[in-house]
C-alpha cells in the first residue's frame, strides 16, 4: 500500500521529503529550496500536495507587517505637520490660520491637517482664528509622541513585525486615523513537518530514479518512450486557473437587445452623445422653462457652448409649434421662443433626439430602434450613475395606433422573460404615455422600466411627418441589474475583475 | 417630481368610502401615478408635473371618485362674490404684473392640513412658479385683516413688517439681504427700485411675493377663512394656479368667494371657473388607441376623468375642460384621457403589421467584430464612463491638455470632461484590480468625442478600440503581436513607424499605419511614471486604434 502511494510521489515531493529528512523533520520552504536548488514555487505547491496526502504537516503563520507609504517616507523626514506647526507656535505668541502656511512652510492641505492634530493632541488651542500653544503643546516640544517614535522606527528599518508593544501600538492607532500614511501588509510564515505517515515513508526509503513526467517530442522521435516509465498523476491534484475571454455583461445585455429589435425587422440607428437643446428639448416640445431642462439635471456644456440649428425651416415652425401650436391645432406653451437658449449644448439626456432626426431624414413607414449612452446630473452612488444607456424605437405608419406600441413592448419583454403592466405617465413630447412596469416576483413589486407614448403632433409637424407615430425609451443598465442579481449600478462601469472572470456566461 | 403625502383615512375621507388599501395601491397608478413608498398608514405617491390639479390629496380623490365611478364629469363648486376686491397697481408692469386672489371660507386646518397646504405650495411653486419667478402663492387667515386690498409697487426702505418665522418687524430690504427666504429668492427682484407688496386697507402687509408672507396672518389650527393671492409673470399660470388651490380648497369643504382683481384696464371676478371647450373626433379616439368603443362610451369614459361632454353630432363630441386642468392643450390630450378613463389595464396589445427589413448600424456591426477578436486572444472587455476629468485623462497619463468636451457644471471634480481616450479608463480599472491574479488582459470599444467645428454639434464621435496587458514579463513584442494580430484578422497590412508619446517609454512606442488609414493608432509599453500614477506595482503595455466605421 504505502509503497504504491512512493512509486507516485512526483520528483519534487521526494526531494522535499529528503530535505526533511536532513533537516530532521522541520524545515522552511526557503531552507527546502536552497537545500534542493528548486524553485520557490514549486517546493511550496509540492509541499500542498504533500501535505493533502496526509504526508506532511504544514504550519502557518500570519505576520503583519508594517510599511511607510510615500506620504509616511515624507512625514518621518520633514516631521508630521502639527509638529512644524507646533515648532512655528513656540516662536510666536500665536499663529493666524491664514498664515499659518507662510510660517511653516506647508501646503495648504496640511495645514488643516497640522490644525486638526493640534487639537487632538491638545498641543493648541485656536481662538478667533489665533492659534496658540498650551502648556501640553510646549512639554511636547522635545518630546517624541507614540507616533513620531513609530514613524522612525519605520523609517530607519524600512519594515516593521507587527508586534504588540506598547509603543508599536499605540502609534499605530494614531497613523491609522491619517489616510495613507502606514501601508500593513499581512506576510505568511510557512514550516514543513513531517507527519508519522511521511516518516514511515522515509524509513521504508525514497530513491529518486530516472521516472518520466512529460512525454516529450524527442521521446516520441526517438522511440525512447517504449523504455521509460510514465509516473501515474494524482488526478485529484490542485490546477491553475485559467480565464477566458468575455465580453462584457451590460454589453451583451446591449446585444440581445439589438437581436430582438432586428429580429422585429427594426433598422438600426445612432446618433451623437453631444446635442444641441435644440434636438434634446425644444423639437420634443419640451417648453424652454421646463424644470427638467434646468442646470440641476441636464448637463450643459462649457465647451462647446453652443451648437448650430439645422436648417431655418424646422427651426421656426419648432418655434411656431412652442409659441401658439403653429399648424397643429395646439394651444402651444404661450411664450416668447428663443433661439438662443435652443443653441445651447446638452450632453444628450435620452435617445428620442436620435428618433427625431431619424422621421426629419426617412419617410414612413418606418420601424427604428437606437442603443446609446444618455446623460444625467446625477452623483454617483449605488443607485445612479451620471451616463447609463438606453434603447429608444420609433414605429411610423399610416395604421400603427397605441395597441401597437403596446404589443412591441410585451413581445420585447416576453422575449427578455418578463411580465409587463402599463400605467399612466407624462412625457411632454408624447400623448398616451405610458410607463412600462416589469414584475418582480422575489421583490413582490412593479419596477419602471422605460416610458412610451406617441409622438405628439407638435413633434411630428415640424419634422414633416403625416402619420402617427409610437415610441419608446427603456433604460438598460436596471435590466441588466435584474438578470445579473446586482444591486450596485456602479459594478458595471467600475467592475471587480474577479467578478468578470467568474460570472458565468449563462448568467445572461 | 412632487410626491405627495397623505394617509388611506384622509383620501377615503375625502372619497366617502373605505376601500382595501391593496385595491388602492393597484389603483393609483392607473389614473396616472407611481407609488413611490408605504406602510400601513401613510402613502408616497408621485404625481406629474402635467398635473398640477394631483398634487393634493383632495385633487387626488376628485380624480378617484370619477375613476371609480362615484362622481362622473366636472364638480360643481358653490361660488358667490365676496363685493370686495383687490387693486392691482400699474406700477408693478415691469416688475412682477399680475395678481389672482380670491376667498374660501370654512376650511378646517388641523395640523396634518396645515402640512400638507405648505407642500401642496411648494410642489405648485417648483413645477407652475418655476422656483416662484413665473407664479408665487399665499395663503392668509382672512379673519386679522381688512378688505378691500392692494397690490402695489412698494419702496424697499418706506416699508416694513414682520415676516414669517421672525418676530422682528424689517423693511423690505432688509428682508431680502437677513431673511433666510429673502436672501434664498432675492434674485428674482434684482435690479428693480420697487418691490411688489400685498397689504390691506389698514396697510397691514399680507405678504411681499414671491419673497415672503407676513407672520400677522399665518394660517393656525383657529383658521376658518382665507385668502389665496398668486401673483407673477405669467396671467395664464397665475390663474391656473388660483384655480387649482381654491378648488382644492373647495374639494376639503371650504367656500368660493370671488374677489374682483382691478386692473387699471380691467376687472377680473376671480376665480373664473368656466370650463374650456373642445372638439375631440370620435374616429380619432378609436383609431389612436385602437378600441372599438361607440361615441355615449367615450363620453362614459371622459366623465370617468372628470371632464363634461355631449355629442355635437354622430362623429364630434364637445369636451369641456374644468379650468384647474393645465394638461389638455389639443385633442390629442383628450384622446389620453379617453385611454385613461377607459383603464389602461383593458386596453389589449398587438403587434403592429408593418413589415420593413431590419439593417444594423455599420459601426455597432464594426465593433462586435473586434470584439470576437479580442475575446479570442482571451482579453476581457470592460467598459468605462465617458466622463472624466484632465487629472485622470491628461495629467496621470503624462500628456498635456489639448481640446476637449468641458462639462459647464460637473457633478464632481473627477467627472469634468468627456473622454478623448480610452487608455486611461483601462488604466484606472487596472489600478481597481490590483488585488486580482496576473496576468491582467483588458480591452474596451467604445465612443469618444472631438471637437470638429465643421459639424453641426461641433463635436465628432470616434470609435476607438484600446487594450492594455499587465504582468511581470508584459513587453513591446507582446503587444506588438496583439496589435499586429487585430490588424490581421481585419483583413489589413500593418506598418509601423517610431512615435514619440509622452504615456509611453521612449524608444518603445509605434505608430501603426494601415492602407487608407482605416485604422490608425499606436502601441507600446507603458512609462514606468504613468504605471506609478496608477499606483500599478508591473509592467504594462497596450494599444489604442481608431478606426472609421
Amino acid at each position: 500500500m504505502l509503497k504504491k502511494f512512493i512509486e507516485e510521489l512526483h520528483l519534487y515531493e521526494k526531494k522535499i521529503l529528503l530535505a526533511l529528512e536532513k533537516k530532521k523533520g522541520k524545515a522552511t520552504p526557503e531552507q527546502i529550496s536552497k537545500i534542493q536548488d528548486m524553485d520557490i514555487k514549486a517546493v511550496m505547491s509540492s509541499g500542498d500536495s504533500l501535505e493533502s496526502k496526509g504526508i506532511i504537516k504544514i504550519h502557518k503563520d500570519i505576520k503583519e507587517v508594517l510599511s511607510l507609504s510615500g506620504t509616511g517616507k515624507h512625514y518621518a523626514l520633514e516631521g508630521l505637520p502639527e509638529r512644524r506647526l507646533l515648532e512655528a507656535l513656540d516662536k510666536e505668541d500665536s499663529i493666524r490660520i491664514s498664515d499659518a502656511a507662510d510660517k511653516t512652510g506647508l501646503e495648504s492641505k496640511e495645514v488643516n491637517i497640522a490644525i486638526g492634530w493640534l487639537f487632538k493632541k491638545k498641543w493648541a488651542t485656536m481662538n478667533k482664528g489665533e492659534i496658540k500653544i498650551t502648556p501640553e503643546g510646549k512639554d511636547s516640544l522635545h518630546k517624541e509622541s507614540e507616533d513620531e517614535q513609530l514613524l522612525n522606527t519605520l523609517l530607519e528599518t524600512q519594515k516593521l513585525l507587527l508586534d504588540p508593544s506598547k509603543i508599536v501600538k499605540e502609534g499605530l492607532n494614531l497613523l491609522k486615523k491619517r489616510k495613507n500614511i502606514i501601508k500593513i501588509k499581512k506576510q505568511h510564515e510557512f514550516n514543513f513537518e513531517l507527519t508519522d505517515k511521511g516518516r514511515e515513508i522515509l524509513d521504508m526509503g525514497i530513491v529518486i530514479k530516472d521516472q518520466a513526467t512529460q512525454l516529450t517530442h524527442t521521446d516520441l522521435m526517438t522511440g525512447r518512450w517504449e523504455e521509460l516509465e510514465y509516473r501515474p498523476y494524482d488526478i485529484q491534484a490542485d490546477y491553475p486557473d485559467i480565464y477566458p475571454g468575455k465580453i462584457h455583461p451590460l454589453q451583451k445585455t446591449i446585444e440581445e437587445i439589438r437581436s430582438i429589435f432586428i429580429k422585429l425587422g427594426f433598422t438600426e440607428s445612432a446618433g451623437t452623445i453631444l446635442e444641441s437643446a435644440f434636438w434634446n428639448f425644444d423639437c420634443l416640445f419640451q417648453p424652454q422653462d421646463h424644470a427638467a431642462r434646468e442646470m440641476q439635471d441636464t448637463f450643459y456644456i462649457k465647451i462647446p457652448q453652443m451648437a448650430k440649428l439645422p436648417g431655418e425651416e424646422l427651426v421656426s415652425s419648432v418655434a411656431r409649434v412652442h409659441e401658439d401650436g403653429g399648424a397643429t391645432g395646439s394651444e402651444g406653451w404661450g411664450y416668447q421662443w428663443d433661439e438662443e437658449i435652443a443653441r445651447q449644448s446638452v450632453l444628450r439626456t435620452h435617445t428620442t433626439c436620435v428618433s427625431a432626426r431619424f422621421l426629419e431624414d426617412n419617410k414612413p413607414p418606418l420601424k427604428m430602434f437606437s442603443v446609446g449612452r444618455v446623460f444625467r446630473r446625477e452623483t454617483i452612488t449605488y443607485k445612479h450613475l451620471p451616463e447609463f444607456h438606453q434603447v429608444e424605437g420609433i414605429i411610423a405608419a399610416e395604421d400603427i395606433d397605441f395597441e401597437n406600441l403596446l404589443g412591441i413592448l410585451k413581445e420585447f419583454y416576453h422575449k427578455l422573460g418578463f411580465d409587463v403592466r402599463f400605467r399612466p405617465a407624462y412625457f411632454p413630447y408624447t400623448y398616451l404615455s405610458t410607463e412600462c412596469e416589469i414584475y418582480l416576483p422575489e421583490k413582490e413589486s412593479w419596477i419602471e422600466l422605460g416610458g412610451s407614448g406617441m409622438f405628439r403632433p407638435e413633434v411630428l409637424e415640424p419634422l414633416g411627418v403625416e402619420t402617427p407615430v409610437a415610441a419608446f425609451g427603456l433604460g438598460i443598465e436596471r435590466l441588466a441589474m435584474i438578470r445579473l442579481g446586482i444591486t450596485d449600478i456602479r459594478m458595471l462601469y467600475k467592475s471587480d475583475l474577479g467578478w468578470l472572470r467568474n460570472l458565468p456566461v449563462t448568467k445572461l | 417630481m412632487p410626491v405627495i403625502n397623505f394617509t388611506y383615512q384622509n383620501l377615503y375621507q375625502l372619497i366617502g368610502s373605505q376601500m382595501d388599501n391593496q385595491e388602492l395601491i393597484d389603483l393609483l397608478p392607473m389614473i396616472g401615478s407611481d407609488i413611490d413608498d408605504y406602510d400601513d398608514d401613510n402613502l408616497k405617491v408621485e404625481f406629474f408635473p402635467n398635473r398640477p390639479d394631483h398634487f393634493s390629496v383632495e385633487g387626488i380623490a376628485r380624480t378617484l371618485k370619477g375613476f371609480m365611478g362615484i362622481e362622473l364629469g366636472i364638480p360643481k363648486y358653490e361660488m358667490n362674490p365676496s363685493g370686495t376686491s383687490i387693486t392691482i397697481d400699474p406700477g408693478l408692469e415691469d416688475i412682477r404684473p399680475y395678481a389672482a386672489c380670491a376667498i374660501v371660507e370654512g376650511v378646517k386646518f388641523d395640523n396634518e392640513k396645515l402640512a400638507q397646504i405648505m407642500e401642496f405650495q411648494e410642489d405648485l411653486h417648483w413645477v407652475l412658479g418655476r422656483d416662484r419667478k413665473k407664479v408665487a402663492i399665499g395663503i392668509h387667515n382672512l379673519d386679522v385683516i381688512t378688505p378691500p386690498f392692494y397690490y402695489k409697487a412698494a419702496d424697499p426702505k418706506e416699508h416694513s413688517f414682520v415676516p414669517l418665522e421672525t418676530d422682528e418687524e424689517m423693511n423690505l430690504q432688509e428682508i431680502l439681504g437677513k431673511h433666510t427666504k429673502g436672501r434664498k429668492y432675492a434674485h428674482i427682484l434684482e435690479g428693480y427700485d420697487k418691490y411688489p407688496l400685498i397689504v390691506d386697507a389698514k396697510g397691514n402687509v399680507l405678504s411681499m411675493p414671491p419673497i415672503i408672507n407676513g407672520e400677522l396672518t399665518k394660517l393656525t389650527t383657529e383658521t376658518a377663512n382665507v385668502l389665496v393671492d398668486v401673483t407673477g409673470t405669467d396671467e395664464k399660470a397665475v390663474n391656473q394656479a388660483l384655480n387649482i388651490i381654491t378648488t382644492s380648497l373647495a374639494e376639503a369643504g371650504g367656500k368660493i368667494k370671488t374677489l374682483k382683481n382691478v386692473y387699471e384696464d380691467k376687472t377680473l371676478e376671480l376665480p373664473d371657473l368656466t370650463p374650456k371647450k373642445m372638439l375631440l373626433t370620435v374616429e380619432n379616439a378609436r383609431n389612436m388607441i385602437g378600441i372599438n368603443s361607440s361615441g355615449d362610451e367615450i363620453i362614459t369614459m371622459l366623465g370617468r376623468v372628470r371632464l363634461d361632454a355631449e355629442a355635437v353630432n354622430e362623429d364630434e363630441i364637445a369636451v369641456y375642460i374644468p379650468p384647474y386642468r393645465i394638461d389638455v392643450l389639443h385633442e390629442v390630450d383628450i384622446i389620453e384621457n379617453v385611454a385613461i378613463g377607459y383603464d389602461f389595464r383593458k386596453i389589449e396589445s398587438r403587434l403592429p403589421d408593418v413589415s420593413t427589413v431590419a439593417s444594423e448600424d455599420p459601426r455597432k456591426k464594426f465593433e462586435n467584430r473586434i470584439r470576437e477578436i479580442m475575446i479570442g486572444m482571451g482579453f476581457t472587455e470592460v467598459m468605462s464612463l465617458m466622463l472624466t476629468s484632465e487629472e485622470q485623462h491628461y495629467h496621470k497619463m503624462n500628456l498635456t491638455e489639448d481640446k476637449r468636451v468641458v462639462v459647464a457644471q460637473p457633478i464632481s471634480q473627477d467627472r469634468t470632461m468627456i473622454r478623448k481616450s480610452l487608455l486611461n479608463g483601462l488604466m484606472e480599472f487596472l489600478e481597481d484590480n490590483t488585488h486580482e491574479e496576473l496576468p491582467q488582459k483588458i480591452f474596451e470599444v467604445g465612443e469618444v468625442v472631438y471637437l470638429d467645428e465643421a459639424t453641426e454639434t461641433q463635436t465628432r464621435g470616434v470609435g476607438k478600440l484600446a487594450a492594455l496587458i499587465t504582468h511581470s514579463t508584459a513587453n513591446f513584442t507582446e503587444i506588438k503581436s496583439v496589435t499586429a494580430s487585430v490588424l490581421s484578422n481585419l483583413g489589413l497590412k500593418m506598418d509601423v513607424e517610431p512615435l514619440d508619446h509622452p504615456s509611453f517609454i521612449q524608444g518603445r512606442c509605434a505608430m501603426v499605419v494601415t492602407e487608407e488609414n482605416k485604422l490608425t493608432g499606436f502601441f507600446g509599453e507603458i512609462s514606468p511614471k504613468v504605471i506609478s500614477n496608477f499606483n500599478l506595482e508591473y509592467p504594462v503595455v497596450g494599444f489604442e486604434l481608431e478606426y472609421k466605421e
